[in-house]
């Protein structure tokens, strides 16, 4: 009965009524390593407000793989829960996959402000709320996230090489906080020309902030970058050197 | 001992974002008889890579030599002369200004209005129809100085037809580049 049960297959089942067997053989599968993905998926099926209860309610196994089960039924369980509340739920469920809740959430619905607090418990908070939004909107999703007050997932951003986070942080972060992110980049082998990049913000008198960048380099490699873009700052090149 | 004359104040707001003072130049000599500024712009839409690179080589060239020496009309001259035949983009916008005992010139490529500061407020100076008042790019013929006795104590050229009037000078001057 469970094998088939796992395969997908509940033909017969009462889910309501049956309810603890079918917990009982989920919390076996995901013991041995088994899949539960298709046992969800037909429950969700046959009776979202079971499948709400199994991998929501408040006796649900507090288990990634099956959370990740209920992610791929999403749309069968958000018309039996509210969206805030099932993602929620399932984030306190198995944080340490809070970053593919928030990705799903995000899919389902994009620009939703909730989003962003659900993000806020992730290890770098809003790390992927701002990946989300920055898909739509790059230049303004590192603005809306400082405003959520998740300034260090931008700064992370930044250190990726990415510009309008860079520019973000040039806008209306502490000095300190753009200096991190360049420092960051820097060491991590990020090769865009955040020279010019900074430039184009701050204007022509850059040497004072990359000079400050080129104090915090500890590796010969990113020493060595921050050499080849400093072809027009004498003090910086000084510096490294 | 004499002091070296102070050149005249002046700068150049930046555009639109997301990169609004690519390809920007901004720099002076003081000299004991004479002073000259810059401010300018070049390459603007390239991308802040080019205009980056484009900005240094402007930058070189107008220093390339080093203090002009003459009266506040030749040092603006040799400038200008310093960029004859350089490959320079064709959206170059900028501004000379110099001083020596006798007052103050200014020349220009690619300025649409210049505004002055009063009592830290920004009031338009300069307007079209002017002759210092041109399309932007590497000037054909060496453009001519308008020669004063004073200027205000900021001059601020927009390159874009922006309106500063009734601006605060402190609010404005970060938008050109220009801190502290």
């Amino acid at each position: 009965m469970s094998q088939s049960w796992l395969n997908g297959d509940l033909g017969g089942v009462e889910p309501r009524a049956e309810l603890d067997l079918l917990r009982a053989a989920v919390v076996e599968a995901l013991h041995v390593g088994d899949s539960v993905q298709a046992l969800v998926q037909s429950l969700a099926a046959l009776d979202p407000v079971a499948c709400a209860e199994l991998v929501a309610g408040p006796r649900a196994p507090a288990h990634p793989d099956l959370v990740r089960a209920a992610l791929g039924s999403a749309h069968a369980l958000e018309t039996v829960l509210p969206p805030t509340g099932l993602y929620r739920r399932l984030a306190d469920l198995a944080p340490s996959i809070l970053g593919e809740i928030v990705r799903k959430a995000g899919e389902r619905h994009p620009g939703a402000a909730w989003i962003w607090r659900l993000s806020g418990a992730e290890s770098v908070p809003g790390q992927t709320a701002l990946m989300l939004a920055s898909e739509d909107e790059p230049e303004r999703a590192p603005y809306i996230a400082m405003e959520h007050g998740y300034r260090k997932a931008v700064v992370h951003r930044a250190a990726l090489g990415d510009a309008p986070s860079l520019r973000a942080l040039y806008d209306k972060a502490p000095r300190e906080s753009l200096l991190s992110a360049l420092e960051m980049a820097l060491h991590g082998g990020v090769t865009a020309d955040v020279v010019a990049w900074v430039a184009a913000w701050h204007g022509p008198d850059v040497e004072p902030i990359f000079r400050a960048v080129a104090r915090r380099l500890t590796t010969p490699a990113a020493r060595e970058q921050l050499l080849r873009l400093s072809w027009a700052l004498p003090l910086t090149a000084q510096e490294l050197t | 001992m004499q002091l070296p004359i102070p050149p005249p104040n002046i700068a150049l707001v930046g555009g639109l974002p997301p990169w609004p003072l690519v390809g920007h130049v901004r720099g002076s000599w003081s000299g004991d008889t004479v002073s000259v500024a810059w401010a300018g712009a070049v390459c603007t839409t390239q991308g802040p890579e080019a205009g980056w690179r484009m900005s240094r080589t402007l930058e070189r060239l107008l220093q390339r030599g080093g203090p002009a020496s003459g009266d506040r009309r030749r040092v603006l001259s040799v400038l200008w002369a310093r960029l004859d035949g350089e490959a320079l983009a064709d959206d170059l916008v900028l501004l000379l200004a110099s001083r020596d005992e006798h007052g103050v010139a200014l020349s220009a490529v690619g300025c649409t209005r210049l505004f002055g500061s009063r009592e830290g407020v920004l009031l338009p100076w300069l307007h079209p129809p002017h002759p210092m008042l041109t399309p932007p790019g590497p000037p054909v013929e060496r453009p001519g100085a308008l020669a004063l006795d004073a200027v205000p104590d900021w001059l601020i050229a927009v390159a874009d037809g922006t309106d500063l009037e009734g601006l605060a000078l402190e609010a404005v001057l970060p938008q050109c580049g220009v801190y502290g």
